[in-house]
């Protein structure tokens, strides 16, 4: 593994793991971290979050990660899922 | 036989101006009180307009001054449209029925005992807090009063007053719209407003007064669904409507008007209709004449049903059908052709229904008018018993437990309570839930497994569930205003603000149990627990819309309490018309000051020349639990009835703004030999 590719998986872990621990300690989800699928859907039937944990999602997510979500359609698209929020944090780190 | 209750006046503090006429002129001319917010920088949200009460746009003062103030000037405009004279209360059988949720850190009691002292009202003052339901449903329980002969003359609405927090919280979850609202129409989103608003409700016969429109019936309902958003097919909003239209002994046929919740939200406008067309069809949803006032006055939260329902009687009177301002267009989704001409148009009709909806699925409907028929028939009253009871505090899980405390007549050593709600109830997501929810859950859940109950299918309909709470859980009121502190009024907690009303504990009960019937939280102050108990066992007497309810209290201190979890208490007592073992044979329901009164009418109502062999008292040791203490003191009397040791027992609280006095009697025949 280069080190490009081998610093990349690492702050993607280390991101992932942030993620995690927001879910579980903000949105009261009763399950450990390591135990959140990355794919699953955070809303409705996946991991059952709703409208209101999404509020709270998004201003954790600006508070920890400087990562500001618009009210479009296409903001919520963001934060579909774990993976969709880690990638959504790395390109805004990429573009800075 | 009964008479149905008479409207004989009205009065407003509103947008649309302070005083009814100011109002009625206004409504006339199709005019739209929402403007730019001058109260509060509104700088950095994405939404600038209110509706504001006229005169106070810039009126910075505390919140619960200007509530005083608004209700006040509602009060007395009312008494005037009735031809009361304010110093005249005093002498007249006089009840003040208060819509009021005061988002946050408040008793909402506080208002209503402030409010009956300034005008010298004398009979209960009891405070319904179920947010944007708060005022309809107080109308409701006020007919309740006058149908009950609690009392000869009601004054019934509410108040809310539109503050920064309250602001930030809605704007927080994204459903304020920028410009001002237009329900059903495409703008999306509503529009906060305040003001108060308050009925005179009398007897027939009281004194010579004009009768302007009868209370015919009013209907509530649960969604338990989610804490802010309506189900989305409009199941609860339809059980109310239908309740109330059950209750008024009419069919949705006979309904000229509707006067809708509609608060120009996505979920809401679109939960309604699908309600509406549940209930009137497809082709009469159509073409009832519909609209929502909200487009002139905004969202006026506890004050909404209330001044929705007088700017509908002002309409009415005048053969007018009230309009949706700014409507320009349908949204889909939503009814084609609410009501929406530039100004109200003339409209004949005799009979209004209106209907609300608030946060944790709370709904209520009203049906009133000037229908010239014979008065409303009151079905036979069926008797009510008591099936199980559950009790929660410092050293007691169980009715038995509390027993030994009162026994013993000292505090408990033990000062944890001990739930583990999450393995009682495995299957629920209880996620997020606060203290006052946990506990209530816990006891009504309890109550409701004792009595072998499972809440499927139509059960979940037939069961209801009357709260008596003074404010909400203060962890939830911690949570909020430490996430404005910390990250500032953008960007509070959503989760805690959706829990900021004293009724939150009882709609995530409801939610976390399938609870789906009448439900409601009141509060006298001390003593709360008892009323729940007492208008439970009312509704079930002479309503048609549940088998059962549990009367329930919840308090929850905040930190500073000597022994730390001492004064945190939940009581749950299942009530119903399937026969047990333990009967409610009499209620009574008066003033602060009048105990004697309220004990009076409850012996009235059993008919017993004796008094009850058992009286039971609060429970000294355990203070500063103000809404559970007296359903304990029942509960205890339940537990004493089926010990055998009495065969009929009296509990009275002289509470903050109201008495109420309960008999039970044991069913079991007695063998004396």
């Amino acid at each position: 593994m280069t080190t490009d590719l081998s610093d990349y998986v690492a702050s993607r872990e280390a991101i992932l793991d942030q993620v995690r621990r927001i879910l579980r300690d903000t949105m009261k989800l009763k399950i450990e971290p390591q135990a959140i699928d990355p794919d699953a859907p955070l809303f409705g039937t996946g991991l059952g979050m709703d409208s209101v944990d999404a509020v709270e999602l998004v201003i954790q997510l600006d508070t920890v990660f400087g990562l500001q979500l618009s009210g479009s359609p296409e903001a919520f698209l963001k934060i579909r899922s774990v993976n969709t929020i880690v990638d959504a944090i790395m390109e805004m780190t990429d573009e800075s | 036989m009964s008479d149905a209750p008479r409207i004989t006046g009205w009065g407003v503090a509103s947008a649309l101006g302070v005083g009814r006429e100011r109002l009625r002129g206004a409504l006339f001319r199709g005019a739209i009180g929402i403007a730019p917010i001058l109260r509060f920088d509104t700088s950095s949200f994405t939404a600038h307009v209110g509706a504001m009460v006229t005169g106070y746009e810039s009126d910075g003062r505390d919140a619960t001054v200007l509530c005083h103030e608004f209700g006040s000037l509602a009060l007395r405009d009312a008494l005037a449209h009735a031809r009361l004279d304010p110093e005249s209360l005093g002498s007249l059988r006089v009840a003040l029925t208060l819509g009021a949720s005061l988002f946050g850190d408040q008793n909402t009691e506080n208002l209503a005992r402030s409010l009956a002292k300034e005008l010298s009202i004398e009979g209960p003052a009891i405070t319904v807090s179920t947010a944007c339901t708060s005022s309809t449903q107080a109308i409701g329980f006020g007919a309740d009063l006058i149908r009950g002969g609690f009392a000869d003359l009601v004054l019934a609405g509410g108040v809310d007053v539109l503050t920064p927090a309250l602001f930030a919280g809605f704007h927080a979850l994204g459903v304020l719209s920028e410009g001002p609202c237009t329900p059903f129409g495409q703008q999306v989103g509503t529009t906060l407003g305040e003001g108060a608003g308050f009925l005179v409700i009398e007897r027939g016969g009281l004194r010579d007064a004009t009768t302007r429109a009868l209370i015919r019936g009013y209907g509530l309902s649960g969604d338990a669904y989610h804490e802010t958003s309506p189900e989305p097919r409009g199941r609860g909003v339809a059980a109310a409507i239908r309740s109330a239209l059950d209750d008024a002994g009419v069919s949705e046929t006979e309904i000229g008007y509707l006067n809708a919740h509609g608060t120009g939200t996505i979920a809401n406008d679109a939960a309604e209709w699908c309600a509406i067309r549940s209930v009137f069809g497809s082709e009469l949803g159509c073409s009832i004449p519909l609209s929502s006032t909200k487009g002139h006055l905004g969202h006026a939260q506890s004050a909404a049903g209330v001044l929705e329902v007088i700017s509908t009687l002002e309409c009415m009177g005048a053969g007018l059908a009230p309009t949706t301002a700014g409507f320009e267009g349908p949204r889909p989704g939503g009814p084609p052709r609410p009501v929406s001409a530039k100004k109200p148009e003339p409209l004949a009709y005799e009979l209004a229904l209106s209907s609300n909806s608030a946060f944790g699925g709370n709904n209520c409907a009203l049906v009133f008018g000037n229908a010239g028929r014979a008065p409303l028939d009151v079905d036979e009253i069926r008797p009510v018993f008591v099936s199980t009871t559950a009790a929660l505090c410092a050293g007691a899980s169980n009715v038995e437990e509390l027993a030994s405390i009162y026994e013993s007549n000292s505090p408990p050593s033990d000062r944890e309570i001990r739930i583990d709600l999450a393995a009682e109830l495995p299957r629920v997501d209880l996620r997020g839930i606060d203290r006052a929810s946990e506990l209530l859950t816990a006891v009504t859940s309890r109550a409701l497994a004792e009595a072998g109950l499972k809440l499927k299918g139509e059960a979940r309909e037939r069961t209801g569930l009357m709260v008596g709470a003074l404010r909400a859980s203060p962890d939830s009121i911690e949570r909020f205003s430490s996430s404005i502190v910390e990250r500032g009024l953008t960007k509070p907690d959503a989760t805690a603000f959706a829990q900021l009303l004293p009724s939150a504990a009882q709609s995530a009960c409801a939610k976390a149990l399938n609870i789906r019937g009448p439900q409601s939280t009141i509060n006298i102050g001390e003593g709360s627990g008892l009323l729940a108990c007492a208008i439970s066992a009312w509704m079930l007497a002479q309503r048609r819309d549940s088998d059962r309810i549990v009367a329930a209290a919840v308090d929850v201190q905040t930190e500073g309490v000597a022994g730390g979890a001492l004064g945190d208490a939940a009581c749950a007592l299942v009530l119903g018309t399937a026969p047990t073992s333990v009967e409610v044979v009499g209620i009574g329901v008066a003033g602060p000051d009048h105990l004697d009164e309220a004990i009076a009418q409850a012996q009235r109502r059993w008919g017993s020349a004796k008094p009850p062999e058992l009286f039971v008292d609060r429970l000294k040791p355990l203070e500063g639990m103000p809404a559970t203490s007296s359903s304990f003191a029942l509960a205890h009397a339940v537990h004493s009835l089926r010990q055998g040791g009495a065969r009929s027992a009296m509990v009275a609280s002289k509470g903050t703004t109201a008495s109420v006095a309960i008999i039970l009697a044991s069913t079991e025949v007695i063998h004396d030999n």
